[in-house]
């Protein structure tokens, strides 16, 4: 009787945590590349990101603010203004977010797996110096 | 034994990870993101006293250069130089250049000179340029130049 009613107990606990376990399983990088306007660099103009995150329960996915890694020597990066959007689609539904340079955030439904389609643009009114940039974007789930 | 097993299965699932997260990393590469172009050579003409030969003496042209910047560029004119003049001249020429347009540099000056560019249009760069010598100029041709670099 001991054993079936601990059985019980477990059985009607609300989900644990790991119920909305979740990982990355795939992630791509994206290419940044100018616009049409001078003053942007974007990877609508290049190749997005594309993240594939596997979670059951309404995984909580969040999506950083992104940041500027690198730019060659002489581009005023203080006057520059990085933004991140995304669209992501689960089994039964869908989310999306638009340019933004905060975190966004949002929770999917019950599913397998959630994919992630994220684009990052610069934004530089100054234009910009010839070299290399580097934007990062930090995506967690719980 | 099997119930013990099944309660084993239920704690190592609740101990299971539950936070993950990975950078993503987007690149790109800027380049040419400045053109240069001389629509116009300049002409330079002898003055009335015959020691200055310039482009903005009477019949003279200045040189015309049209720049398009997609970004932070630097456009640098080197000093002016003679490049060519007729046999028989004696030299000890000073060769000056000015500008004005995109920027200014209202006086001669023989020194290199930079101009910061940000994100500008096709604009005009007109530029003026002087060959100044005392003891005057020898019949003939002479060419005079500064190289433009964008960077």
């Amino acid at each position: 009787m001991q054993l079936r009613g601990l059985i019980a107990v477990l059985l009607l606990a609300p989900p644990v945590p790991a119920l909305a376990a979740c990982n990355v399983l795939v992630s791509t990088s994206g290419v940044l590349a100018r616009t049409g306007d001078a003053t942007v660099l974007s990877s609508e103009s290049g190749v997005p990101s594309v993240i594939v995150i596997s979670g059951f329960l309404n995984p909580s996915i969040s999506i950083s603010d992104p940041r500027l890694e690198s730019w060659p020597p002489g581009f005023d990066w203080t006057s520059a203004t990085v933004e991140a959007s995304y669209q992501a689609a689960w089994t039964l539904g869908s989310s999306s977010g638009g340019y933004s340079s905060g975190t966004q955030s949002f929770s999917a439904g019950i599913g397998l797996a959630v994919t992630v389609t994220l684009n990052n643009r610069v934004t530089a009114a100054g234009g910009f110096r010839q070299g290399n940039y580097t934007t990062k974007t930090t995506i967690s789930c719980s | 034994m099997r119930i013990p097993a099944v309660i084993a299965l239920v704690i190592c699932a609740a101990a299971g990870p539950a936070f993950a997260s990975t950078d993503v990393t987007f690149t790109g590469t800027v380049s040419d993101t400045c053109t240069l172009a001389v629509p116009t050579p300049g002409i330079m003409a002898l003055s009335t006293d015959g020691t200055i030969l310039g482009s903005d003496q009477t019949l003279g042209v200045p040189a015309t250069v049209t720049v398009l910047s997609l970004g932070g560029n630097t456009l640098t004119l080197s000093a002016p130089t003679l490049t060519s003049h007729p046999p028989g001249y004696a030299g000890g020429e000073t060769v000056q250049m000015k500008f004005s347009g995109l920027a200014s540099q209202p006086s001669y000056v023989s020194t290199q000179q930079t101009i910061a560019l940000g994100l500008i249009p096709l604009t005009d760069l007109i530029v003026n340029m002087q060959v100044v010598n005392a003891n005057g100029f020898a019949q003939g041709d002479y060419t005079a130049k500064t190289v433009l670099t964008c960077s």
